[in-house]
């Protein structure tokens, strides 16, 4: 038997679609057309990554929040790499901004968003499977203090965007999002989950 | 349970399943209903929402944003630019 076969199952939450006429509602079609192609981008470069290192990807899931692959547990090192993976990708895009803009855009905005050092996402699982590796002795204190900075950091920004930018309200809905995705995941989980 | 057992008068069992159904219904009524609406408000041309989310974000924003990459200009720079017109056309009295 292959070892890094793929039996991949998909599955679409309703909150994607909600998200998706959110989306329609509020930015230009070739907007969410780039939005999209960059998020298919990121999740290749997680895929590739995971089949390279010899894993196995069991389920892609479409939510509110994106795409989440899941996949068999790895060694640190091997789950570090395939969560820097995805963000890697999307800043790639920045090399062809002149001839695909719009994807360049969102692909960046994507992998910095990713490379936010909290747990579910990739930046805070790939500071969580260094640390592991380096210094295991902090790495529950270093991840904790990153994820409570990072959290605050995007809250402070929620309220000065709306309230003394005036951006509207998807500044305090993205901090809110935000909360609610960070403290609804656990921080130890059996399977290897990338955003 | 994911299953339902009924008896007709000849006493024959009949087995229903629900696994077919993976979502609730409520969702995807739900869902149907937004994607609908956002396709007719889209098709109409409206900025419906956009004023309430996001007001500085402007489609000539947006276009100006794509055109300077585009032109060759570093996305640090463009989206510089962009993120100052964003605020600007956020302060403006509509």
């Amino acid at each position: 038997m292959r070892k890094n076969q793929i039996n991949v199952r998909f599955g679409v939450s309703p909150f994607a679609c909600i998200m998706l006429a959110m989306m329609l509602l509020i930015l230009p079609i070739k907007w969410i057309f780039a939005a999209l192609v960059a998020a298919l981008i990121h999740e290749a470069f997680h895929a590739a990554a995971i089949l390279i290192c010899g894993g196995r990807i069991d389920t892609v899931a479409f939510g509110s929040g994106g795409a989440v692959m899941e996949a068999c547990q790895m060694s640190r090192g091997k789950e570090l790499l395939c969560s820097l993976a995805g963000p890697i990708g999307g800043l790639i895009m920045i090399l062809f901004a002149r001839w695909l803009p719009r994807i360049a855009v969102c692909a960046a905005f994507q992998s910095f968003y990713n490379l936010l050092p909290v747990y579910p996402l990739d930046g805070g699982r790939a500071l969580r499977c260094g640390t592991e590796i380096l210094i295991p002795k902090y790495a529950d204190r270093i991840c904790g203090c990153m994820e409570w900075l990072a959290l605050a950091g995007v809250s402070v920004l929620a309220v000065y965007g709306c309230f003394c930018l005036k951006l509207g309200v998807m500044p305090l809905l993205f901090g809110a999002a935000f909360w609610l995705k960070i403290k609804n995941t656990p921080c130890k989980e059996s399977h290897l989950k990338l955003q | 349970m994911g299953y339902k057992i009924t008896y007709d008068n000849a006493g024959n069992a009949r087995f229903y399943s629900n696994n077919s159904r993976k979502l609730p219904k409520w969702a995807i009524t739900l869902c149907c209903a937004i994607m609908l609406t956002a396709v007719l408000i889209y098709a109409g041309g409206g900025k419906f929402l956009r004023n309430f989310f996001m007001p500085g974000v402007s489609d000539a924003a947006l276009s100006a944003l794509a055109e300077d990459l585009r032109s060759g200009e570093s996305l640090l720079d463009a989206v510089s630019a962009f993120c100052s017109e964003v605020v600007n056309n956020a302060k403006k009295p509509d």
